[in-house]
C-alpha cells in the first residue's frame, strides 16, 4: 500500500515536472493566447495536482491522466465529424485542441473567432473575460488548459439577437493513433437579450487527453440552451472545465448525456450573478465495464431571486463507477434563491459504484434548497413483467435502464438530438460488457 | 397441453402448493377458484416460473416438453400469457415500445417475420379499440398512471396482441366494474379456439356469467379438492367454500 501510494506520487510528480517541461518548450504566440498561456502557466506551477487526500478528486483516481503520451504535442490528423442528423446548425469544430476555420454564412448576429485573429473592440471584450470566469485556484487542469492551449475560439451572439438555427460545436480527437494531450479553449458570449443554442459534441475514443476549458457569460436577460453529447466510450481521457456566469434575468440551461470512458469528469461551475438569473441542469451518464463518469457540479447563488434546478441520472454497470458532487452555495445577499438538487443513481452490476454527494452551503435567510438523492438497483418486478410477455432478459434490462435515463433524454430541448441520442444509449445498453474502456 | 403432476411449491419455506394435479386440453376453458390463501396466484405465479417460488416436488408438462425447465421468456415464447393481478408500472418504457418487444419476440419464437411499424401500428390502435382503451394509452409508460380498470384492459390488450396457446390470468377480473368486466369477458371469448386453452383464476363467480367454462376447479390448502362443470361456479356462489372444506376434513 505504502509502496503503491509512493508510486503513484512519483508518477503525479513525473507528470507534473513533464507538463512544465512542456509549458516552457511551447512556442511563443502573441496577443489573448499568449496571455492565457502566462496566466495558466503562472496558475499551474503554483497549484498542486491532486494527491489521493484532495476531496473533490476522492472519486476520481488521476492514476488513468498519468500515462505516458498524454502531454505530447502532435500536429492534429484529420476528424471525420459527422454532422448530428437532422440538426441544420452552424458548424465549428475544435479537432486535437486546434480551432478549425470558421464557416463563413453565420446568420447575423453570431460571429464565431479564433483567439489568434481577434482584432479592435472584440478582442478587447474577448480579453476581458477569457480567462476570468473559470479559475484556475484549486484546478490545475484548467491551469494546464490555459497554458497549453494551441488557440482559443470566441463564440459571440449579439445583443438582443435571436438565433434561428443552433450551433453544434464538434471537439474531437483526429485519427491518430499516438497517444497525446489537446487542451481546447471556448469562450461563449451572449450579450444582454440574446437567444442561442449551443450543442456541444464530445468526439472520439482514442487514448488522448482532451482537457477543456469552455466559459460561458449570459448576459442580461439572455438565453442559452446548452447541450453537451459526450456518447463516445473508449480510452478518452475527457477532462471538461465548464465556466458559466449568468446575469440578470438569463437564462441558462444545460443537458448532459454522457457515457463513461477510460476517464471522463466534469467540472461544472455556474454562477448566478444577477437577481432574478435561472440555470437548469438536467444530467443523464451511463458508465459501463470499468469506465469512469465524474461530476463535479457548483452553483453560485450570488445574487437574491435566483432559481437553480439540477437533476441527475447516472447508471453504472459492471466495474464502473460513476459520481455526482452536486454543491449548492448560497451566498450572502442572494435572499430569495430558489435551488434544488436531485440525484437518482442505477446501479446493474454487484462491483459498480456510485458516488452521490449533494453539499448545500446556505448563507442568506429565507431561501428555498432542497436536495434528495436516491439509489437503488433494477425493479424484479418489472424485469419479470416483461420477460413475461417474451422479451429476453438482456434486453429487458436494456429497456429498463435506458427508462431510467429517458426523462433526460426526453427533456433535451431539440427534437433531433432527442432523436438521436435515444437510439445511441440504447446500443449503449445492449453492448455486450467489453467496449467501453478498450 | 397441460399436465400438472403433484406439484409442490413453497414460497419464502412456506409450502403453499402440496400435491396439486391438473389436465388442460386445447380448445378448453377453465375456471381456477378457491378462498383467499388457497394458492391460486402461486400456482399462476409458479407456471410463469416467478422468481422466489420454489418447486419442491412434481412436474408441469406443456405441450409435451417441461415447463419447469424453461426460462420465464421461453415459455411466454411457447405461448404462455399470464395476465397479471397487479400489473406492475413501468416508467420510461412507452406502451408502444414495450408491445413491440414482445410482439416481436413471440413472432420470431413462431417463425414469424416481424411486423413493419406501420402494420404494427395498425394491429395496436385496433386492438386497442376491442378492448376500449384510447390509443393515447399507447404512447403512456407502460401502466403508468392507469386506473385499475385500465390496467387490466392493458393486460387483455396484451393478450389479444400476443394470441397466446395457453392464457392465463390471475384475478384479471377483480376490482373491475361491469363495463371492463366485460371487456375482460370479451376478450377471453375472442380468444377462445381450438388450439388454444384459457384458464380463469378468480375469486368471485361473477367472469363466469360472461366466460362459460369447460370445467371448474376448487383450490384451496395447495391442491385441486373439487373439479366439476360449470354449474359447480353456481353451486359455489350460492353455498360458499365452507362445504367443500368441510368435506375434505
Amino acid at each position: 500500500m505504502a509502496a503503491n501510494t509512493t508510486r503513484r506520487g512519483q508518477r503525479t510528480e513525473d507528470f507534473g515536472r513533464e507538463a512544465r517541461q512542456r509549458i516552457r518548450e511551447l512556442p511563443a504566440a502573441a496577443g489573448l493566447v499568449q496571455r492565457l498561456r502566462a496566466a495558466g502557466a503562472a496558475a499551474f506551477i503554483a497549484t498542486e495536482l491532486p494527491t489521493p487526500k484532495t476531496e473533490s478528486w476522492k472519486y476520481s483516481r488521476i492514476g488513468p491522466l498519468l500515462e505516458a503520451g498524454l502531454l505530447d504535442r502532435l500536429a492534429p490528423g484529420a476528424a471525420r465529424i459527422a454532422p448530428l442528423p437532422g440538426l441544420d446548425a452552424h458548424r465549428l469544430a475544435i479537432v486535437d485542441g486546434l480551432p478549425q476555420a470558421v464557416p463563413n454564412a453565420l446568420e447575423p448576429g453570431l460571429s464565431a473567432t479564433r483567439f489568434a485573429d481577434l482584432q479592435g473592440t472584440r478582442r478587447e471584450a474577448a480579453e476581458c473575460l477569457a480567462g476570468s470566469l473559470a479559475s484556475t485556484i484549486g484546478r490545475p487542469f484548467v491551469a494546464l488548459n490555459g497554458a497549453l492551449m494551441e488557440d482559443g475560439l470566441l463564440i459571440r451572439v449579439a445583443a438582443g439577437a435571436q438565433l434561428e438555427r443552433p450551433i453544434e460545436l464538434a471537439i474531437a480527437q483526429s485519427d491518430l493513433s499516438a497517444p497525446r494531450g489537446a487542451h481546447p479553449r471556448v469562450l461563449v458570449v451572449l450579450e444582454p437579450g440574446a437567444r442561442a443554442t449551443l450543442v456541444e459534441r464530445q468526439l472520439g475514443a482514442g487514448l488522448a487527453l482532451v482537457n477543456s476549458v469552455v466559459e460561458i457569460a449570459v448576459g442580461a436577460g439572455a438565453r442559452l440552451d446548452h447541450l453537451r453529447i459526450a456518447t463516445d466510450a473508449g480510452a478518452g481521457r475527457w477532462l471538461g472545465a465548464l465556466a458559466v456566469e449568468v446575469d440578470r434575468d438569463a437564462g441558462y440551461d444545460l443537458s448532459l448525456i454522457e457515457r463513461g470512458t477510460a476517464f471522463r469528469r466534469n467540472e461544472i461551475d455556474i454562477r448566478l450573478t444577477g437577481p432574478g438569473a435561472e440555470a437548469q441542469v438536467r444530467g443523464a451518464g451511463l458508465a459501463r465495464d470499468g469506465s469512469h463518469l465524474d461530476h463535479q457540479l457548483n452553483l453560485e447563488h450570488c445574487s437574491p431571486r435566483a432559481t437553480s434546478r439540477q437533476r441527475f441520472r447516472l447508471i453504472a454497470g459492471e466495474t464502473a463507477r460513476a459520481v455526482l458532487n452536486g454543491r449548492i452555495h448560497i451566498h450572502p445577499g442572494a435572499g430569495k434563491s430558489d435551488a434544488e438538487l436531485q440525484a437518482g443513481g442505477l446501479l446493474l452490476a454487484q462491483g459498480a459504484e456510485i458516488d452521490l454527494k449533494p453539499e448545500l452551503e446556505i448563507y442568506a435567510d429565507d431561501v428555498q434548497c432542497a436536495h434528495g438523492a436516491t439509489l437503488g438497483q433494477l425493479d424484479a418486478d418489472a424485469l419479470f413483467y416483461l420477460r413475461s410477455r417474451g422479451v429476453d432478459e438482456r434486453e429487458a434490462r436494456s429497456l429498463l435502464s435506458f427508462a431510467f435515463l429517458a426523462e433526460i433524454v426526453e427533456a433535451l430541448p431539440l427534437a433531433a438530438v432527442r432523436g438521436w441520442v435515444a437510439p445511441v444509449l440504447r446500443a449503449a445498453f445492449a453492448a455486450p460488457a467489453g467496449e467501453e474502456t478498450s | 397441453m397441460l399436465k400438472i403432476t403433484d406439484l409442490h411449491a413453497q414460497v419464502g419455506g412456506t409450502p403453499i402448493l402440496k400435491g396439486l394435479d391438473l389436465e388442460i386440453r386445447a380448445g378448453e376453458v377453465h375456471a381456477i377458484m378457491g378462498p383467499n390463501g388457497s394458492g391460486k396466484s402461486t400456482l399462476a405465479a409458479v407456471l410463469a416460473g416467478r422468481e422466489g417460488y420454489e418447486v419442491t416436488g412434481g412436474s408441469v408438462q406443456y405441450l409435451g416438453r417441461d415447463l419447469l425447465a424453461q426460462s420465464v421468456e421461453e415459455r411466454a415464447r411457447a405461448g404462455l400469457f399470464l395476465g397479471f393481478q397487479y400489473p406492475v408500472e413501468i416508467p420510461g418504457v412507452s406502451n408502444m415500445e414495450f408491445l413491440r418487444a414482445a410482439l416481436d419476440a413471440i413472432r420470431t419464437a413462431r417463425g414469424e417475420p416481424a411486423l413493419s411499424a406501420v402494420d404494427f401500428m395498425k394491429l395496436a390502435r385496433e386492438t386497442c379499440k376491442q378492448v376500449q382503451l384510447d390509443p393515447e394509452f399507447l404512447k403512456r409508460g407502460v401502466n403508468q398512471g392507469f386506473s385499475g380498470g385500465e390496467k387490466k384492459r392493458n393486460e387483455i390488450l396484451q393478450m389479444l396482441l400476443l394470441q397466446p396457446r395457453l392464457a392465463l390470468l390471475d384475478e384479471t377480473d377483480s376490482g373491475l366494474d361491469i363495463d371492463a368486466l366485460q371487456v375482460v369477458a370479451d376478450g377471453v371469448n375472442a380468444l377462445r379456439a381450438p388450439d388454444r386453452a384459457i384458464v380463469l383464476v378468480t375469486h368471485y363467480q361473477r367472469l363466469l356469467n360472461h366466460v362459460v367454462p369447460d370445467r371448474v376447479h376448487v383450490l384451496a390448502g395447495g391442491r385441486i379438492l373439487h373439479s366439476g362443470g360449470r354449474e359447480l361456479a353456481l353451486e359455489l356462489e350460492e353455498k360458499g367454500y365452507g362445504w367443500l372444506l368441510g368435506e375434505v376434513a
